[in-house]
């Protein structure tokens, strides 16, 4: 991190001995951090924060406690570094890295490749969304997992090629930021163990009995929360194979009744990290850290960017170009939901809980790979508003409150809505 | 309520036609509060937040974005409804002992936090020969739990502060000169061409990117921690911490050369103080940021000999 030159510091401070004002009350510095202070209002706080330190540290104290929740029982530290760092001689771990980066090549150009694809694809799912969601009965859509041999084929093959697509992502992430320290080189080793199927071969050859990779391959086979990936055994097989029958598969998705998992998100990658945390960011995207909290990465509810908003701006498109518009509609902040709120009911399970503007509500029953939208809806009137809480006190009972103040409660775990009165 | 401005007629008006709703959704009756009194605390707080001149749908929207459920049990407690305090003390007892522990870090000194809390939130302390509960200044901006979480918080700083013979919140707007940390010792390099062009360049940032330094580099927050105080990523964070030391570095240099200083020259002065890196700058800090905060003198401080960290 960049060195702030003392004196500079010490201006910094000496800009501050001007604050005299009175505090914020406690109720718009909780507001401030849970984000429902907007506009000038939150100017005032920022720049009363900014020259009072004491208001600093009675935010930083009264941060909530991170909402956290283990994968499964994953959250054993199996991948550790001293291991690794006594296995493996310096120049192995050069190659290895070398190795990543050759493979990165390969990988970013069947990323493109699959680009087209992916569009297609979202479109398809964005299209059962939009029936799902429009469709205002008791009974909220929920998108059950495929249960067909072919379905389940085409995402052990998704799964395959976005795990080696994601690692590959993260792994050049991590190098790139830091490369002088040994400790960054073990990390692009081990990622380049899950990451490439190169590194993978050879990195076995070094290492003879403890293999990380095949510590993960065994951990994820045997977790019986991913019963895609259960059902291959990825120490056994090359996982170049994987992506190669991946990718014929992925071809045939657009035509099936399956809505594409998000195609950012896999479960694989999701047994291979213990911790698996949710945040919002302050332009109101959903995010998943997988890796207890180092690095985020946005979550796509329907697989692009989700909300009502944006289905509503499908509706209107001429789809002259498609591919453009789409696009375009992502980038346009405007037309997406901004979260508001992320809950999860009970850290044992991989069942969370999102919700926004337009009435948002999504949920997911597997880490956030698959998402549902919700309509909370009884008798004749749904949830309208922003969804600003989500409480959940088990699986089954939760509440969920509104921007406009209507509660909804459900005691089947959304399969059912009451409106609150 | 602290609100002593006037209702509006607006405010008056968007009351009139929401209270009905809002007593029905949140749950009034359960807890004994009528709804000549809730509508009695929406205008309250309306007035407390929303400058004069908002039209009605202004302040209808922002009536309906108070935690009204929570409002109303606040107050219902404070004016001591049994029911209200039942439901209170079922939700809120045991979060309010995990945030107190959080915060004091450990067991007697969260209990001692926590049972001054509760002191006060039954009403202690008394006005006019009434008690008044602190649950009455809850306006329901924000949740009621992490209210009482930066209640907390606050109390510990003001705990802290005593403890450390310094002075407190509630003594900041008296005198405080009295308690003050001694004078730190000015910087003996102080160049004021390079004062002027650090303090302009620190001047053109804005009130976030200011907020981001001092707790970084003067509160010694993580990057996590400040991340979270602001609704964004770590990595977000991460990179602006570091654009931000690069571009104050590049405005202060602009700054001083436009001063007719040569580049070498200028760049000299900056560096003048990075070499002694080693100072302790938590402990400088633990008594300059007091002593600035709440001294009363405003503009006559000197520079304060604080130290950058050592950052990997």
């Amino acid at each position: 991190m960049q060195v702030l030159p003392k004196f500079v510091q010490a201006r910094l401070q000496h800009a501050a001995t001007r604050a005299a004002e009175s505090h914020p009350d406690p109720d718009l510095l909780t507001a401030f951090v849970e984000r429902s202070v907007l506009g000038r209002e939150r100017e005032y706080v920022i720049e009363h924060l900014a020259r009072c330190g004491d208001c600093r540290e009675a935010v930083a104290l009264a941060l909530p406690a991170e909402v956290e929740a283990t994968a499964s029982a994953m959250s054993t530290n199996w991948f550790s570094w001293p291991v690794l760092r006594a296995s493996f001689p310096r120049w192995a771990v050069v190659a290895a890295s070398a190795i990543v980066i050759a493979s990165l090549g390969t990988v970013q150009y069947r990323r493109e490749h699959a680009k087209t694809l992916a569009s297609s694809v979202m479109q398809e799912s964005v299209m059962q969304e939009r029936e799902t969601a429009s469709i205002p009965s008791s009974t909220p859509g929920f998108e059950t997992q495929s249960s067909s041999s072919a379905q389940t084929g085409t995402s052990i093959a998704q799964s395959g090629y976005s795990a080696v697509r994601r690692n590959a992502t993260e792994s050049r992430f991590r190098s790139g930021r830091a490369k002088k320290s040994l400790a960054a080189n073990a990390s692009s080793l081990a990622q380049s163990e899950t990451a490439g199927p190169n590194a993978t071969s050879r990195s076995s050859e070094l290492a003879q009995n403890e293999s990380p990779a095949e510590a993960a391959a065994d951990r994820s086979s045997s977790d019986p929360a991913s019963t895609d990936s259960a059902s291959i055994d990825p120490a056994s097989v090359n996982q170049w194979d994987v992506v190669d029958k991946a990718k014929p598969a992925f071809e045939q998705a657009p035509s099936d009744p399956v809505p594409s998992p998000s195609l950012s998100t896999d479960p694989g990658l999701m047994q291979g990290y213990g911790l698996l945390r949710w945040t919002i960011s302050a332009s109101g995207a959903l995010q998943r850290s997988l890796d207890g909290g180092k690095t985020w990465l946005e979550v796509y509810v329907d697989g692009r960017l989700a909300g009502p908003q944006n289905l509503a701006a499908q509706n209107e498109e001429k789809a002259a170009a498609p591919v453009a518009k789409l696009e375009n509609s992502q980038s346009a902040p405007a037309a997406r939901t901004t979260f508001r709120i992320v809950s999860v009911p009970s850290p044992a399970n991989s069942e969370v809980w999102a919700g926004g503007s337009g009435g948002a509500l999504y949920h997911t029953v597997d880490g956030g790979n698959r998402w549902s939208r919700v309509l909370p809806s009884a008798a004749d009137v749904a949830l309208t508003g922003d969804v600003i809480g989500i409480q959940f006190s088990d699986s089954q009972n939760g509440v969920v409150t509104t921007s406009n103040a209507e509660v909804w409660v459900t005691a089947d775990d959304g399969q059912t809505w009451r409106r609150q009165r | 309520m602290r609100a002593a401005k006037p209702i509006s007629a607006q405010v008056q008006s968007a009351v009139t036609d929401l209270v009905a709703e809002l007593h029905a959704k949140s749950g009034c009756e359960k807890i004994g509060l009528a709804r000549e009194s809730l509508a009695a605390i929406l205008c309250d707080v309306a007035t407390q937040y929303l400058p004069a001149g908002n039209t009605e749908a202004e302040v209808r929207t922002f009536l309906l974005t108070l935690r009204v459920d929570e409002l109303a049990l606040a107050h219902a407690c404070a004016a001591g409804h049994n029911s209200a305090w039942e439901v209170f003390l079922t939700r809120y007892r045991e979060k309010l002992y995990q945030s107190a522990l959080r915060i004091a870090r450990e067991d007697s000194a969260a209990r001692d936090l926590a049972d001054s809390l509760y002191a006060e939130l039954y009403g202690t302390s008394t006005r006019d020969g009434e008690r008044v509960s602190k649950l009455a200044s809850f306006t329901g901006r924000g949740s009621l739990e992490g209210w009482l979480r930066t209640v907390l918080a606050q109390e510990f700083v003001n705990r802290y502060r005593r403890t450390k013979r310094l002075v407190s919140l509630d003594e900041e707007n008296e005198d405080g000169a009295q308690f003050a940390a001694p004078e730190p010792e000015p910087l003996p390099t102080a160049d004021p061409r390079l004062e002027a062009a650090t303090d302009a360049a620190l001047a053109s940032l804005s009130g976030e990117d200011r907020m981001v330094l001092a707790a970084y580099y003067l509160d010694g927050r993580t990057l996590a921690e400040i991340a979270r105080m602001l609704g964004v990523h770590e990595s977000t964070i991460s990179r602006k911490v570091d654009k931000l030391a690069k571009l104050l570095r590049k405005k202060i240099l602009a700054g001083m050369m436009q001063q007719g200083m040569a580049r070498r020259q200028a760049e000299e002065a900056l560096e003048a103080d990075v070499r002694d890196l080693q100072v302790d700058i938590r402990r400088s800090l633990a008594q300059d940021s007091a002593a600035v905060t709440f001294s009363g003198k405003k503009d006559a401080l000197p520079f304060q000999s604080v130290a950058p960290r050592a950052k990997s």
